[in-house]
């Protein structure tokens, strides 16, 4: 070979053109595609500025941009000053401007700022953010925003992030620290996953946040797993997730409170969920299978049927229309068919509503019986006071009367007189006393009628607010109607409580003291009678007469009273009236008047809306609710990567109890350039795809010029490598043979080595590309292009025969006559140009 | 000088020469006449090998041409002159570079190639055309210049084929005139092929016909072409009493 190569032989003029133009055409195409990557490099530095130049591009319609720059210019000024606003150009009547901020706006707080800023640009212009060095993270749920951005910005060289859209800006310290920052951003990203969980057909709009509860939970502890979120209805803004919070608590709050709908089928009836029905309303004329369906007739919507049973929510009219209970099938067209179920209504807007009135009432009352008898009576306490008196007063009438009685056989004249005269004023004064203590009484006595009926009415409303599963159900996140149910229902109970044991103490004060009163009022009333007939001295004092034994009754009935009074426990008594007055709502003490003001406020925050109302804004909030999930009904869990998807699958199944869930790993973010980056990497392909089609151009080129002249020579001399005749002889490969050797003729042979190493180099040594055509496959498009070049290779660059003849006749060799004739009259080209150098008759 | 025996040559299935024996003394002048197609110009390019014979065997001064390397071919080759029927020259070059090109390639000296061209294109006429391209030339004057090319190589022998078949009657003249002034200086050994029956009478040593890639009658111009033998001979004849 390298003898052949120091020869001057014509295939070192080939082996000479044919590194010539790889390395001329290499070079070409690489300068070529160069001048066109610097070109687009300037017009994209033309468009975007040079490197960090600009850090926002704004762009509105061309007739608006007046009207832009002005807001801008404001905006700048109230909160950017000293930011700096470049016209940039104008492309498809689309006007851009950039702006640079000043070094002290780069900060988290003024980029996650922005969007607020610029929100309401005129012509609906946006703007981008430009600033460079930069990564931007896209396709993040907004579910994990805070929590992939906090991660990130712990990595060295970046300065923060921001949210941008639904991606994550990454905004770095210098651009040198680009390829480690995404480096390491990329691994924080694969620490984790999005599991998205595609739901089968049995998917319920309203049970997804369950769903994604169980997704979550099931998932937590397996593979190391230490965080699973479900981010399905978190997949827009942080606004639309509060939002979304609101309207399932809201469904949640009016769920409760809306009418719960039993529905019974008829025997053989089928009713499944989504199925209407309508019942007698307000309507005058009774529903008639086969009419159409009226306004004020009440229609109920099938929301779930399971082993509890079948349920509806009211969605036209309301529960408190209800003629009867015979539900009619309703079918589309609003046409009313055959009666197919009877229904049972628990209206629990009514139930709420009187449970408060009836909540209220009794407290109202409660208080004012307290009020009463602690303001109106003078209390226990006087009661007790009263009756303490009352012995005195008796004693000393007892005295008196003593006194009276033992000078009855000794009446002395002035000094009995006298006495009995100080008897009867002491039974006058004691008489106002014991109408007090017997008025005190009685208002104990209506005290004990009250709260016994308290009692009873408490009863009944704890039946209705406590016992009844509206509460359980209404169990809320935010409280509201929930909380204050429940606060009526505790706090009845404390009062129930108290007043229990209040009642039972009243009653034994009654008890003890009933009698007691009876018989003071029974010794009021001797005493009375005989202050009446005391004037009768004589009388009085003569033994037999009837004043006589007036007397001696009343002093008969005054031990009596002592006795009775002296037997009388007026500790206990005094202790449990205390109890009943003072204390009566003491350590335990309930603020009835707030608690009534509070009911007061929770009946009037109760919504008053129908059922229809109810449960049409129900059936809004489910579709809504259900709209916010991903198209295709899926969850989207976010958790550790270390759990992968066949495991996923399996254990979120089994949460689900669904063989239908299919489950599939996502990455939670994809690491972009920015968009310099981008675009250099798009001009960067651009640049190997133009150095291709200019490599194409020039192997054309070369082939026509150049390589189709020594083609034409190898056919025009019939050089074969191949005998004239074959050795054998079979009449199949005789007629085949002169095919073969036309096909694999050398000039054929030449035309695909040559081709395909001319392409295949050039492709190499300029670093050209064409997408999805590999190093072997180019190699081979040269190959069967040089083919092509063979078969018109005569047409494309003839001979001059009689010129070749001429010289073979004077005995000049290959290499002369092609250098001396062939080569002179080809077409210009390279080999023309290297030819030159070799020519004698120049 | 020139002895060809048993020479063949086939054209796929048409048989050119079928043992062609011919022998041409040093200094002698042969026409070769015949047909078209009897194989006349198969048999002058079988000489220098411009076309391969399938068999037989050529000699050229005792050296067989049959039988050499390519090499070796190229060296006799610069022995034989040729002089084409279309004359081919190289169009790119001027008459004096048509001329000078052999030598030139064959390593003569510049200058000296240059003054032996211009002194064959003055034989044949041609002195004051040294730099007209042959596309500037007549067709009799190419002729000549395709003539001096051969004659500057001063060869041993010299292979005309058919000279003058494409050119009008009025050029064949002048070639004609080149033609017999040569064969008058008798210094070169000739085999013309050629149609034109008056110059062969005049100018040839003797005349071979051929028929069918043979060689069918020869001898001198005057037997045989006024008591031809052949069929051949006889219609030549038949054309000189007209």
């Amino acid at each position: 070979m390298l003898s052949l190569l120091k020869k001057d032989t014509f295939i070192k003029d080939i082996l000479w053109l044919l590194l010539v133009s790889v390395i001329g055409s290499s070079l070409f195409a690489i300068i070529f595609a160069m001048a066109t990557d610097k070109y687009f490099a300037q017009a994209v530095t033309g468009i975007m500025g040079d490197f960090g130049e600009y850090d926002l591009l704004f762009q509105t319609k061309e007739e608006l941009k007046g009207a832009m720059v002005r807001q801008i210019r404001e905006i700048i000024a109230e909160h950017l000053p000293g930011a700096k606003l470049k016209a940039g150009i104008s492309i498809v009547g689309k006007a851009s401007f950039f702006l640079t901020l000043p070094s002290r706006y780069k900060t988290k707080a003024v980029y996650s700022s922005l969007s607020s800023y610029f929100d309401n640009l005129p012509g609906d212009g946006g703007f981008s953010v430009m600033t460079e060095p930069r990564l931007n993270i896209t396709s993040v749920p907004s579910g994990i925003f805070n929590r992939l951005s906090s991660e990130i910005e712990r990595i060295p060289g970046v300065r923060f992030t921001f949210k941008d859209g639904s991606s994550i800006g990454v905004i770095m310290n210098d651009i040198h620290a680009s390829k480690t920052v995404s480096d390491q951003v990329k691994q924080v990203l694969h620490r984790y996953q999005i599991l998205e969980v595609r739901l089968g057909t049995s998917y319920k709009p309203q049970e997804l946040l369950a769903m994604g509860k169980k997704v979550s939970q099931s998932l937590l502890g397996i593979n190391g797993v230490r965080n699973a979120q479900d981010i399905t209805l978190a997949s827009g803004s942080d606004d639309s997730q509060y939002m979304m919070d609101t309207l399932l608590e809201v469904k949640r709050f009016l769920m409760a409170y809306t009418s719960e709908v039993k529905i019974r089928p008829y025997s053989g009836a089928q009713i499944e969920v989504g199925d209407l029905l309508v019942l007698n309303g307000q309507n005058t004329k009774n529903i008639k299978a086969g009419n159409l369906l009226q306004p004020l007739e009440v229609v109920v919507k099938v929301n779930s049927k399971n082993a509890s049973g079948i349920h509806g929510l009211i969605i036209q009219g309301d529960a408190g229309f209800l003629k009867d209970n015979n539900a009619f099938k309703l079918f589309p067209g609003d046409k009313i068919g055959t009666p197919i179920a009877s229904i049972e209504v628990a209206d629990r807007k009514s139930q709420i509503v009187y449970a408060m009135d009836q909540g209220v009432n009794l407290l109202t009352k409660i208080n004012s019986a307290i009020y009463d008898f602690n303001h109106s009576t003078g209390g226990a306490g006087l009661t007790v006071g009263g009756i303490e008196k009352t012995y005195q007063k008796l004693a000393e009438v007892r005295g008196a009367l003593a006194n009276v009685s033992s000078s009855i056989n000794g009446l002395s004249g002035r000094a009995n007189r006298e006495n009995l005269t100080k008897m009867v004023v002491l039974v006058d004064g004691i008489g106002d006393d014991l109408d007090y203590l017997a008025k005190t009484f009685g208002r104990v006595q209506i005290l004990e009628n009250r709260f016994n009926q308290a009692l009873v009415g408490m009863q009944n409303i704890q039946l209705i607010a406590g016992g009844s599963s509206l509460l359980q159900n209404a169990v809320g996140q935010t409280g509201g109607i929930a909380d204050k149910m429940h606060l009526l229902d505790s706090q009845l109970g404390v009062v129930q409580s108290a007043l229990r044991s209040r009642v039972h103490r009243l009653d034994d004060f009654v008890n003890r003291f009933n009698p007691l009163v009876a018989v003071l009022l029974s010794w009021r009333n001797k005493a009375k009678e005989f202050a009446l007939q005391a004037d009768d001295f004589s009388a009085t004092f003569t033994p037999g007469s009837k004043n006589n034994r007036d007397l001696m009754r009343l002093i008969h009935s005054t031990d009596l009273v002592l006795s009775r009074l002296t037997s009388f426990d007026r500790v206990t008594v005094k202790s449990g009236l205390n109890i009943i007055s003072d204390h009566l709502f003491g350590s335990d003490k309930i603020d009835l008047a707030s608690l009534i003001a509070e009911l007061e406020k929770a009946k009037e925050s109760l919504p008053r809306l129908m059922d229809e109302e109810l449960g049409r804004s129900i059936n809004l909030i489910d579709q809504y609710a259900g709209g916010s999930s991903k198209a295709g009904e899926t969850l989207q869990v976010f958790t550790n990567a270390s759990v992968d998807q066949s495991t996923a699958n399996v254990i979120i199944k089994n949460a689900l109890q669904s063989d239908n869930a299919a489950v599939y790993s996502l990455p939670v973010g994809t690491v972009q350039p920015d968009i310099r980056g981008e675009l250099f990497k798009i001009l960067a392909e651009v640049r190997s795809t133009i150095a291709a089609l200019v490599i194409m151009i020039l192997w054309v080129l070369t082939f026509i010029l150049d390589q189709s002249l020594i083609i034409s020579m190898f056919k025009m001399t019939q050089f074969s490598i191949f005998p004239k005749k074959l050795a054998v002889s079979l009449p199949i490969l005789n007629r085949a043979y002169p095919l073969l050797t036309k096909i694999f003729s050398p000039a054929n042979i030449y035309a695909v080595f040559i081709g395909g190493i001319w392409l295949s180099a050039t492709f190499l040594l300029s670093g050209a590309r064409i997408p999805y055509l590999n190093f072997w496959i180019i190699a081979f498009i040269g190959g069967i292009l040089g083919v092509l070049i063979s078969m018109i290779a005569e047409k494309i660059n003839p001979i001059c025969k009689d010129e070749v003849l001429a010289g073979l006749s004077l005995g000049l060799p290959f290499k002369t006559i092609m250098r001396e004739i062939v080569i002179p009259a080809g077409r210009p080209g390279i080999l023309q140009i290297l030819n030159r150098w070799k020519m004698v008759m120049k | 000088m020139l002895t060809i025996s048993g020479l063949t040559k086939s054209y796929g299935h048409k048989r050119a020469l079928n043992g062609v024996d011919l022998a041409v003394k040093k200094g002698e002048t042969v026409v070769i006449m015949g047909p078209s197609g009897c194989g006349k110009s198969t048999l002058i390019r079988c000489i220098n090998r411009l076309t391969e014979p399938d068999t037989g065997v050529i000699r050229l001064s005792g050296e067989e041409i049959t039988a050499l390397n390519f090499s070796q071919l190229l060296k006799i080759r610069q022995k034989i002159g040729f002089v084409f029927q279309h004359f081919n020259l190289i169009e790119r070059l001027t008459a004096l570079d048509n001329v000078a090109f052999a030598l030139r390639l064959h390593n003569t000296d510049s200058e000296e190639a240059k003054f032996r061209a211009k002194v064959a294109l003055s034989k044949v006429g041609l002195g004051e055309k040294l730099t007209d391209h042959p596309c500037e030339l007549s067709g009799g004057e190419q002729q000549r210049v395709g003539i001096a090319r051969a004659l500057v190589l001063e060869p041993e022998i010299m292979l005309w084929d058919e000279p003058t078949a494409s050119l009008d009657p009025i050029l064949v003249g002048e070639v004609i005139d080149v033609m017999e002034e040569l064969v008058r200086e008798g210094r070169t050994t000739m085999i013309i092929v050629t149609h034109e029956l008056f110059f062969a009478r005049r100018a040839a040593d003797r005349i071979v016909f051929m028929d069918q890639g043979r060689v069918v009658e020869e001898g001198l111009p005057e037997k045989v072409l006024e008591a031809p033998s052949s069929e051949i001979g006889k219609k030549y004849h038949n054309l000189l009493k007209r």
